[in-house]
């Protein structure tokens, strides 16, 4: 008996253990989608943590999240749309179609009503340059060669779902 | 007074922003309004109450109250193209009467009664057809407003009532006009319009296959109306409706987080029921689980496995029988230790250290990975510190790396400082 894995094995463990979105325009996402069910098991059988393949992206979801990322994803994200709104532009149609100075998200989130809660999140001397190039690292922004552009990947649409998800509840509290 | 038409158009003509400033008014209220505040509007444009009320433009109700006739309330709708928007069921029962009209026309013989059904649906598809157009052009005009938000309406009510205009008017509507839906109205015309166009040559009476003539072009000509709407529906209002509320959706979602954010911040909420979007974290799995025995021991056992003999893994001369088992009571005994030695600055190094300074004592001297994971899952067991210690544990990662060399695995970890959350 031979231990015969799947094309990209390696790179598809790999990524998803890193916390990185796998994307479909990535060579190993076709393999992740063919054999899915093997890798899902896989997740689930080894580490417990489930698998989620979606139309334009996979990624890793568990339980045990350490939040801090997330948080500081999320709180960037928000005082992002927060700002974009007062400029009078669509939210989600510039988060999508949208190419970003790092400088610029700087400076919207040093100078945003919301300042003090970018400085909660405790960026330290990393900056914001640091936790973007993280975001790149996993697949959740594109910087571009000279790292002082980005692009959002499909990956962001997970935090559409969630603060609709929020306004959601909130909608539902106030109608009790 | 001389009250006929020519003097009605002439009060309307005069007093033409009184009109206006009183249907908007009134449209507010369902076309009705309170004596005192009709009087207020008058006042204002110095209008004499009593002509409007001569007049007919307003009719005295009980309780102080005047309404809009229902004609004034179409003819001023239409010169201010400013539409009321009754429930959908006021744009359905046309759907019904003029299925309704057309069952009855063919099944009747007589040729009076033809005749009268027929300008009956023509009638009813007229006043269909205005409906529809009335109400396509005014839910984009007040889609249009709620998007450029020139009232300032806040996010929650935004989404609000693009969610209630697409669920109750926009999707009605377009369901309505849907070509594909094989009870709209769409479908009910294809079907006059088809009957109508055989009549109009088979029918046995001249001045009734006239009437159906009629019949075939104007079913035709609505049609091409009720597509024009449903296209106008489907690709522009319903898109920007729906964008509408994902937009504010997102907005609200957002600001709620940050508030919460700030909540927890002064106190006044708890961290845990901050929510959090779920992803996979890489931080606590940031070390290499890789060894070059792995693919060899894998292989032993697949072969093993294969054999139909079964097998016991006997220790070899020199190997000691390893008893050494992460139950409850070994769990327990290392929980309290490293409660008692809290702050930890160096997490995987001081699992290395306790698991030597207990195997020491006993004759298993290897420590190996299998050891060393299940001590190093005390840092998964919050909960657990929590409810026998009463304690919360932060965990800080350094970005320092740390080498654990273990009998049958090298690892590089991370360094993590253990120490009680201060609340």
């Amino acid at each position: 008996m031979t231990f015969e894995a799947p094309k990209y094995h390696y790179e598809i463990v790999n990524d998803l253990l890193k916390g990185k979105f796998i994307l479909r325009n990535e060579v190993h996402f076709e393999i992740l989608t063919k054999e899915q069910d093997f890798y899902k098991a896989f997740f689930k059988e080894s580490f417990g943590y489930e698998l989620v393949l979606r139309k334009e992206f996979a990624y890793l979801l568990s339980k045990n999240t350490s939040e801090e990322f997330s948080k500081r994803f999320t709180v960037i994200l928000s005082i992002l749309c927060y700002e974009w709104n007062l400029q009078g532009r669509d939210i989600k149609d510039r988060i999508e179609n949208g190419s970003f100075s790092v400088l610029e998200i700087q400076t919207l989130l040093e100078n945003s009503t919301y300042s003090d809660i970018f400085r909660l999140i405790e960026l330290k001397e990393e900056g914001i340059e640091k936790f973007l190039k993280e975001l790149d690292q996993r697949n959740i922004i594109k910087l571009d060669n000279s790292k002082e552009t980005f692009e959002f990947t499909k990956a962001v649409d997970l935090f559409f779902e969630f603060a609709k998800e929020i306004a959601t509840n909130k909608l539902a509290k106030l109608n009790e | 007074m001389n009250i006929n038409g020519k003097s009605i158009l002439g009060f309307l003509h005069r007093y033409y922003d009184f009109v206006y400033r009183l249907f908007s008014i009134a449209k507010q209220t369902n076309f009705f309004i309170k004596e005192e505040t009709l009087k207020d509007i008058c006042r204002e444009f110095e209008v004499p109450f009593d002509t409007l009320k001569e007049y007919r433009i307003v009719r005295e109700q009980r309780n102080n109250e005047y309404n809009l006739p229902s004609v004034y309330v179409q003819f001023l709708s239409h010169l201010f193209s400013d539409y009321a928007m009754p429930l959908h069921e006021s744009v359905d029962k046309y759907r019904v009467s003029i299925a309704n009209y057309y069952t009855q026309l063919l099944q009747e013989k007589e040729h009076n009664k033809v005749n009268d059904l027929i300008n009956s649906l023509v009638s009813e598809i007229e006043e269909f057809s205005e409906i529809i157009e009335n109400r396509t052009r005014q839910l984009l005009k007040e889609t249009r407003e709620l998007k450029s938000n020139l009232s300032q309406i806040d996010y929650l009510d935004k989404i609000r009532k693009a969610s209630y205009w697409i669920e109750n008017y926009i999707i009605p509507l377009n369901d309505i006009l849907e070509r594909e839906n094989p009870h709209s109205v769409y479908q009910e015309l294809t079907r006059i319009s088809d009957f109508a166009s055989r009549q109009q040559y088979e029918y046995p009476r001249f001045e009734i296959r006239n009437q159906f003539a009629t019949l075939y072009l104007y079913s035709k000509n609505i049609i091409d109306e009720v597509l024009k709407n449903s296209a106008i529906i489907s690709k522009e209002l319903l898109p920007l409706a729906e964008r509408i509320k994902s937009e504010s959706q997102i907005l609200s979602g957002a600001i709620a987080y940050l508030e919460d954010i700030r909540q927890v911040a002064l106190g006044l909420k708890k961290s845990e029921e901050l929510p959090q979007i779920a992803f996979f974290e890489n931080t606590r799995l940031n070390h290499t689980l890789y060894s070059e025995s792995f693919g060899q021991d894998a292989k032993f056992l697949c072969e093993r496995l294969q054999e139909s003999e079964s097998f016991v893994l006997q220790p070899t001369k020199n190997e000691v029988s390893d008893t050494w088992f992460f139950d409850l009571e070994t769990k327990n005994y290392y929980k309290k230790k490293l409660v008692q030695d809290l702050p930890i600055d160096n997490f995987f190094q001081w699992c290395y250290n306790s698991l030597q300074a207990e195997l020491q004592e006993t004759a298993i001297q290897n420590i190996n990975a299998e050891k060393f994971f299940a001590i190093s899952s005390l840092l998964f067991l919050d909960e657990e510190f929590e409810k026998d210690f009463h304690i919360r544990l932060e965990t800080v990662f350094e970005p320092e790396k740390v080498e654990i060399c273990l009998a049958d695995l090298i690892l590089e970890v991370p360094k993590i400082l253990l120490k009680i959350l201060k609340k």
